[in-house]
């Protein structure tokens, strides 16, 4: 029979939370940075020209399809042969914001297709310039639309956001797996770590959650 | 007042437009009919710069909207269009959709665009819909909504899109009395409409349209 140790946890307890902190950090600036990306790229690649489509379409599908992990090496380690360097957590904020960036536009474009063109032509007879258009009439639909999806971007950045204890920052899932083989202690170690990501993602459900229903509540887009 | 010397319009290879001269005098109304898939609403698209034109020149006044040097937004908040649809944003109140293109566009103050939505909307006894949203509206009523959006901007000339052609005969009615009203006060507007009577009885000239080309015209 298994004898759970629950001093262990206890004793770990200051770094666990330190790395929460880590996490929480990288996580929320991350998740700004990534919406950011997501808007610039959604509205290159459905208002902008032939050149800015073909080329964010390109840089999408390129994140789309390469390993988060890669693309972490390749800041933290590829950069630096070029004369960059930069702090670890600015090296896993800057992987993770592109990539799941990259989602984001593709989520957010689904909901700026789901927009017919026709409120398109409607904005842009009165006036409106194409930002205008986008920025009044074409996003605030959309994004009603995308929020459970938009939501599960975030939910996703928050468990991605893991891997940067690859690239030696000492984030939440470093601790408790320096902790699990230190002391041997799997069991405790892990489950603590999967609850301590779902209190976190368990955050921004409940946001996303909250959004859906103000905006169901407005109720106002057909 | 709309003056199109030769105009050629395309989707891709598809010739929409060809060969257009019209000259549309200050004040007049034109009704444009012709069967489905002519060109019309093209017609009208390209007299806002909603679609390029590939050759030939458009004027509105003494501005030549076709030229490079053309700010279109501007004339496009100088040449309202209404559209078969509505196309009300659905996700903004009547006042707010009213309101938003004189603000963003020309600059106007909020409070000044409000009042002119109440005026605009009083004329077409739509007042008590002012806080509703484009859903909680019937079709009729939507359509004097979308009219009193494009008049907001305070354009040179309308464009009407068959913009009765969703509605039921009754709301019909109602949009054909509004655009009437707008006649007798002198608005230059161009009417693509399959109600001949409301041609025959409104418009100052007919224009017939078959495969993208003008047919003829008649005095009315
Ligand atoms: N965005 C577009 N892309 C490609 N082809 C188009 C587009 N819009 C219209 N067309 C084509 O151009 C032609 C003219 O279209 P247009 O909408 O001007 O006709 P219309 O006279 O208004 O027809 P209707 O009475 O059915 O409204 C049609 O053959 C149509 O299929
Ligand atoms: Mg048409």
């Amino acid at each position: 029979m298994y004898n759970i140790d629950i001093d262990v946890l206890l004793v770990a307890w200051p770094e666990l939370i330190k790395g929460i902190k880590i996490t929480f950090f990288i996580s929320f600036i991350s998740s700004i940075a990534a919406f950011l990306i997501g808007l610039v790229v959604v509205y290159s690649r459905t208002m902008g020209g032939d050149f800015s489509k073909t080329f964010f379409t390109a840089f999408v599908e390129f994140i789309r399809n390469t390993p988060l992990l890669i693309q972490l090496y390749i800041v933290y380690k590829a950069l630096p042969e070029f004369g960059i360097h930069l702090h670890p957590i600015a090296c896993g904020i800057i992987a993770l914001s592109i990539y799941t960036g990259a989602y984001i536009s593709e989520v957010l474009r689904s909901g700026v297709n789901s927009i017919t063109g026709e409120q398109y032509q409607a904005a842009r007879g009165l006036g409106l310039n194409r930002l205008q258009t986008f920025r009044l009439i074409i996003f605030p639909q959309a994004i009603r639309i995308v929020i459970p999806p938009l939501g599960s971007q975030f939910i996703n950045l928050v468990k991605n956001s893991s891997l940067v204890s690859f690239i030696a920052v000492t984030d939440v899932f470093y601790v408790i797996y320096k902790g699990a083989v230190d002391d041997f202690r799997f069991f405790e170690f892990f489950i603590t770590g999967a609850l301590i990501y779902m209190l976190l993602t368990g955050f921004i459900a409940l946001i996303s959650n909250s959004f859906e229903r103000h905006y169901h509540a407005l109720g106002r887009c057909s | 007042m709309i003056r199109l010397e030769n105009v050629t319009a395309y989707y891709k290879n598809l010739c929409v437009l060809q060969d257009i001269t019209v000259n549309i005098a200050k004040g007049s109304i034109v009704a444009l009919i012709g069967p489905s898939g002519c060109g019309k609403s093209t017609f009208l698209k390209c007299i806002n710069g909603l679609v390029p034109v590939r050759s030939g020149r458009i004027f509105i006044e003494d501005t030549e909207i076709t030229s490079k040097n053309t700010d279109l937004n501007r004339i496009r908040s100088e040449v309202g269009i209404v559209f078969q649809q509505f196309n009300l944003f659905p996700h903004l109140t009547v006042k707010k959709n009213i309101t938003l293109a004189p603000v963003k566009v020309k600059g106007m103050k909020l409070e000044e665009a409000e009042d002119l939505a109440v005026s605009l909307l009083k004329k077409v006894d739509l007042l008590d819909k002012i806080d509703k949203y484009p859903e909680q509206l019937s079709g009729g009523q939507a359509q004097r909504v979308a009219i009193v959006r494009s008049l907001a901007m305070q354009p040179k000339v309308m464009l009407f899109d068959e913009p009765t052609s969703a509605l039921d005969p009754q709301m019909t009615q109602e949009v054909l009395d509004t655009i009437k009203s707008l006649a007798k006060e002198g608005m230059t507007m161009v009417v693509v409409t399959h109600e001949m009577s409301f041609a025959y009885e409104v418009a100052d000239r007919i224009i017939y349209m078959d495969k993208g080309r003008i047919k003829e015209g008649i005095e009315n």
